[in-house]
């Protein structure tokens, strides 16, 4: 090809693609093979269907590749297939119908792939039939006459083999080349041809498989296989003790690896965002803007980038788990658990990966193809116990549940059974909130649960790590942004309206209080306390951490605390437990760090032993406004831990649920809801307790 | 009637017809389950529920309320060699 010719060429309009198929095909290995990664993924227009496209350039005709939602037929049942039909025929708004289509047929399914395939024949537009998994097929005894196929069909068939790039070029120029199908032969007859008695859908089905099994007839060679591949790894897989075992080991797994191989990378990330936070507040003189950078900005950031490690890893889980065929397995096993509360088991491993974090849970619960059970899912997955409540279990269980047996036995210990019983709480909770959202909000038709059982294979690395990618992308683009921004207006909202005057007078009455129970104090161990708080007073550091819980006691989160107070009386807090509750709201491991900085400890790290056990002083030592009444007792603790079991009080949450739905509604009714049922929860703990025990 | 929910595992049936014209029958219908197509029964959950069928050379899962509307003619056999392969074959017009 000459210089002038390829210029022409590069200026031609790109061909527009639209990649069809079932799921389970192959779609998306043969999407990278064809375009490499997407250059754009977005949603469609109005929808949260995702939208993949990605360019190519082949003998020098630029090529836009559009993925599109796995589909088993061209009467859509779910918005993501909607999405498909729309695009085809040229019904989605600010989107032209493609100039191509490729529908991707899976060699080792053909009766059922040809299906979706005599479908989109009949639109009419220039059509290619990729035939995916021939080795796969070959494995399986199936061989596949694709010459023979292409004249039944009256459109081009080239088989390939993705992950090698077999038939990649051909296909490339199959697209090129393609034009309009012929109508294929003895499709309109073969609908014609049914039983009118029967219903239109049966109708529908009934012709097109009567007339598929007649093309197949002679096109599918099958040596007999004495047992298949898929019938021995699906009897130890699906068996009742060894499958059980596969699965729970496998659960095992990932659990393990999002809860605990992802701590040592969120601790770095942690450890790298101090270093940079301590860097730029060398390099900025103290004050607002310093405040604003460090403790607004690359907190923020840091706020993001934490959750990283648990997507990724989440989601490498779930591309290997789906790439050789155990998603869909796992979900056959676990179903009719999740069907008492009417969801699928295609809710499992999003509840589960809750346990850890809500976030990367809520952003796995895209493997539910149902709106409805993904939508409920998302909303369910907070209430699971994750790991950032866990540190305010371990705070109050240590400091205010005494270490007693329970019933009588030595080794079951009452910390251990209320924090048992907290986990259990969560899910207890999530079932009944299923139960009764299934039965109002989302009452309806049950929705088709037909799940296919693809066959094994082993899953590509590059899919695999092109999954990973894309849910670690679209988390930092798309909530990570919306996350950050709401860090600095939180920021914004705990340090000001900043008043230098009014923080050194509450220092100086806060002083002259602690001096007033001391006068009055005979308990020797109060007066030692009392008198430390007096002298941690003069020392700097002392002085700096009273200022800094004055100026947190004083900014608008502060003032919101006080002003909540008579909502959480109930609860047994005092007005400062109230403000340690909003001021979670960036994020719930935020709650203790808060508390020892409102109980003027400054900045206290109270993982550490020495940063738990003066915290754990601190707050053993709280007693209320006015008065030498406690504030934390074993009734405060239950309130509290039972509020944080059920709150919603993390933003990255509600934020990445506003992403997935691609709406406000959900997030907010979400947080209300939450907040409501932790307010009550923690009210009946408080108030039982304080009757039981007083 | 028999459905395929009384088809005992590792058996095969001759579907008659889907009833009900809702989504789900509709899916059942376009994911192969035909009249006339024979089904295996692959193995149940080990919690009860759902199925692995086998049909038209692949497997595919549905819950047992939802097999109770795939009408069968009753056993074709513990292991039919035609298991997962339509029943009615005609030569394509040529």
């Amino acid at each position: 090809m000459n210089v002038t010719a390829a210029g022409a060429a590069e200026a031609s309009p790109p061909l527009t693609v639209a990649l069809l198929g079932n799921p389970n095909t192959g779609k998306s290995t043969l999407f990278t093979a064809l375009a490499g990664i997407a250059t754009r993924v977005g949603n469609y227009p109005g929808v949260t269907v995702e939208e993949k496209v990605g360019r190519f350039v082949h003998a020098g005709r630029p090529i836009d590749l559009i993925d599109l939602p796995g589909t088993y037929s061209l009467s859509p049942k779910s918005p993501d297939e909607k999405v498909a039909v729309d695009l085809l025929r040229g019904r989605l708004a600010g989107m032209p119908a493609p100039d191509r289509i490729v529908i991707v047929v899976d060699a080792t399914n053909l009766e059922r792939n040809l299906y979706l395939a005599s479908q989109a024949i009949e639109i009419g537009l220039p059509t290619i039939i990729a035939l995916t998994l021939c080795d796969a097929a070959a494995d399986r005894g199936i061989a596949v006459d694709a010459a023979e196929l292409s004249r039944r069909l009256g459109c081009a068939v080239v088989p390939v083999v993705a992950p090698r790039r077999q038939g990649i070029a051909k296909l490339a120029d199959a697209i090129i080349a393609a034009l309009p199908p012929q109508q294929p032969e003895g499709l309109a007859a073969a609908l014609a041809a049914v039983d009118p008695a029967q219903l239109p859908a049966a109708r529908e089905a009934i012709g097109r498989y009567a007339w598929i099994e007649r093309v197949v007839e002679g096109v599918v060679r099958r040596r007999p296989v004495a047992r298949s591949i898929d019938d021995r790894i699906d009897a130890v897989v699906t068996h009742r003790v060894w499958g059980t075992l596969l699965f729970a080991l496998t659960m095992l797994a990932v659990f393990t690896s999002i809860f605990w191989l992802a701590a040592p990378l969120m601790e770095g990330i942690s450890a790298g965002v101090d270093t940079v936070a301590e860097v730029v507040r060398g390099l900025l003189p103290e004050g607002a803007i310093r405040s604003l950078v460090v403790d607004g900005v690359i907190a923020g950031a840091g706020s993001v980038v934490i959750f990283v490690p648990q997507i990724a890893l989440l989601f490498f889980w779930i591309a290997l788990l789906e790439g050789c065929g155990y998603l869909s397995r796992a979900a056959f096993l676990m179903d009719r658990l999740l069907v008492g509360v009417g969801l699928s088991g295609k809710s499992f491993i999003p509840l589960l990966s809750s346990f850890a974090c809500a976030i990367p849970g809520i952003m796995a619960a895209r493997t539910i193809e149902n709106p409805r059970d993904r939508l409920l899912t998302i909303l369910l997955a907070p209430l699971m116990s994750c790991s950032a409540r866990l540190p305010v279990y371990f705070l109050m269980c240590g400091a205010f549940v005494p270490n007693v047996p329970v019933a009588g036995i030595p080794w079951l210990r009452l910390p251990a059974v209320v924090l048992a019983s907290l986990y259990a709480l969560g899910v207890v909770v999530a079932a009944l909130a299923a139960l009764v959202l299934t039965r109002t909000v989302f009452r309806g038709p049950p929705q088709p649960f037909v799940m296919e059982l693809p066959g094994w294979r082993w899953p590509q690395v590059r899919i695999v790590l092109e999954r990973v990618r894309e849910a670690t992308w679209s988390f930092l683009s798309g909530a990570g942004t919306t996350i950050l921004a709401m860090s600095i207006v939180l920021w914004a909202l705990s340090h000001y309206p900043r008043n230098e005057a009014a923080i050194e007078a509450e220092v100086a009455s806060e002083r002259t209080s602690l001096r007033a129970r001391l006068d009055g104090e005979e308990d020797a161990a109060a007066v030692a306390d009392l008198s430390a708080a007096l002298d941690a007073l003069d020392t700097p550091e002392g002085l700096d951490a009273a200022r800094r819980g004055a100026a947190q006691r004083q900014s608008f989160l502060g003032l919101t605390g006080r002003f909540i107070e008579p909502v959480v009386r109930p609860l047994g807090w005092d007005w400062r437990l109230g403000c340690a509750a909003i001021a979670s709201f960036p994020a719930r491991e935020v709650v203790l760090g808060t508390l020892g900085v409102i109980y003027n400890l400054g900045d206290v790290d109270a993982g550490s032993e020495e940063g738990g056990t003066a915290l754990v002083r601190r707050l053993r030592a709280a007693t209320w406004d006015g008065s030498r009444r406690k504030v934390f007792t074993l009734p405060v603790a239950l309130s509290i831990m039972v509020f944080f079991a059920l709150c919603a009080q993390c933003a990255s949450t509600l934020v990445v649920i506003w992403r997935e739905t691609g709406s406000w509604v959900w997030p907010v009714a979400s947080f209300t809801s939450m907040t409501a049922l932790a307010w009550l929860g923690a009210f009946v703990t408080y108030q039982l307790g304080t009757f039981l025990i007083g | 009637m028999t459905s395929l929910r009384e088809i005992a595992v590792g058996s095969t049936a001759e579907v008659e017809l889907i009833t009900g014209s809702d989504p789900t029958s509709e899916r059942l219908l376009e994911m192969g389950i035909t009249p006339g197509v024979h089904v295996r029964v692959v193995g149940v959950a080990p919690l009860g529920c759902p199925l692995e069928l086998e049909v038209r050379g692949y497997r595919l899962s549905i819950r047992r309320s939802d097999a109770a509307r795939v009408a069968v003619f009753p056993s074709v056999g513990p292991r039919s060699p035609r298991a997962g392969s339509a029943s009615i074959r005609r030569p394509l017009p040529r």
